[in-house]
């Protein structure tokens, strides 16, 4: 009997003893195309120059293969548009990324190719962006839909 | 005396783990007191908005330029911090880095010191104040030298 106590006893202690550094484990990580994809509800605001104000808000799904698809509500200058968009994006370990994303909007002269800088933080849950084509000032904050 | 812990191996190794689990919890909330130096360590990211004045000289308005950027950060226990990331004024785009000290104290304020360069060109020295959120998880800057009117977001890339 001491000696079936003893062997639990020490299984606990291995089991603890396991479980000791596992509390540390979430100190390393890194953002693959793998966790990040998702679908973001997302808001961008700044500057478009030559045009004036830009702000707008949408959904975008980021695909585990690199690709994005989305749809976005706009205003450039208190010109209201609909836009969808496809387009690619790539994610760095240290949670950096770009992203290129070709524009179709509901009045053709805005239809665009937007470039993107992108930081992932939050558990990989948010993301920050900023344009980085020459004739935008343009930052947005994104959060996943679920 | 057969039941002695001391004398029992397998008794001897639970109490050893026991300890271990309580230090390690004990540390683990120690990086919860968040706001140190110790516990804002970590790999952050953020997004800035704001404008730089243009003519100093000139009240007149508008005198300003958009500036705005996102980039990624790291705070060290002793309070050292690198990062940097694209940054956008006007119609240009490039690349900010710097490195400073921060400070965090009890009460979830803060201050830095910072030395920007912008393409690899030094932009001098500029003073930062810090608030941290969301359990030291969130802070947000203010750059407080003047004709800049720059404020920053920060979350931290992963917790728990």
């Amino acid at each position: 009997m001491k000696r079936h106590i003893s062997s639990i006893s020490f299984a606990i202690a291995l089991g603890i003893l396991g479980l000791a550094p596992a509390l540390f484990a979430n100190d390393h990580h890194g953002c693959t195309l793998r966790n990040v994809a998702a679908t973001y509800g997302y808001t961008v605001s700044g500057i478009r120059n030559g045009i004036g104000p830009a702000a707008s808000v949408g959904s975008a799904e980021l695909n585990s293969d690199g690709t994005v698809t989305g749809a976005q509500s706009a205003s450039f200058n208190g010109i209201i548009l609909s836009e969808t968009y496809t387009g690619t994006y790539t994610v760095n370990d240290d949670c950096t990324g770009t992203a290129v994303l070709n524009v179709v909007s509901s009045i053709p002269a805005f239809n665009r190719t937007s470039n993107l800088a992108v930081v992932w933080d939050d558990n990989e849950e948010r993301f920050r962006m900023i344009f980085t084509d020459g004739d935008t000032i343009l930052t947005g904050d994104a959060q996943r839909v679920h | 005396m057969n039941d002695s812990p001391i004398r029992s191996p397998a008794r001897l190794l639970l109490g050893f783990a026991l300890i271990a689990l309580a230090a390690a919890a004990s540390m683990r909330a120690d990086d919860h007191q968040k706001c140190s130096n110790h516990g804002a360590a970590g790999s952050w990211s953020y997004r800035f908005s704001g404008s730089l004045i243009s003519d100093p000289n000139n009240d007149g308005y508008p005198n300003d330029f958009p500036a705005n950027g996102v980039g990624t950060l790291t705070l060290d226990p002793s309070g050292n911090v690198s990062g940097g990331g694209p940054f956008k004024t006007g119609c240009c785009l490039s690349q900010l880095t710097f490195t400073g000290t921060s400070s965090v104290h009890a009460d979830c304020t803060g201050s830095l010191t910072l030395e920007i360069y912008q393409d690899g060109v030094d932009q001098g020295s500029f003073d930062v104040d810090e608030v941290f959120g969301d359990n030291a998880n969130a802070f947000h800057w203010i750059l407080t030298d003047p004709y800049h009117v720059i404020s920053l977001d920060g979350q931290r890339q992963f917790h728990n």
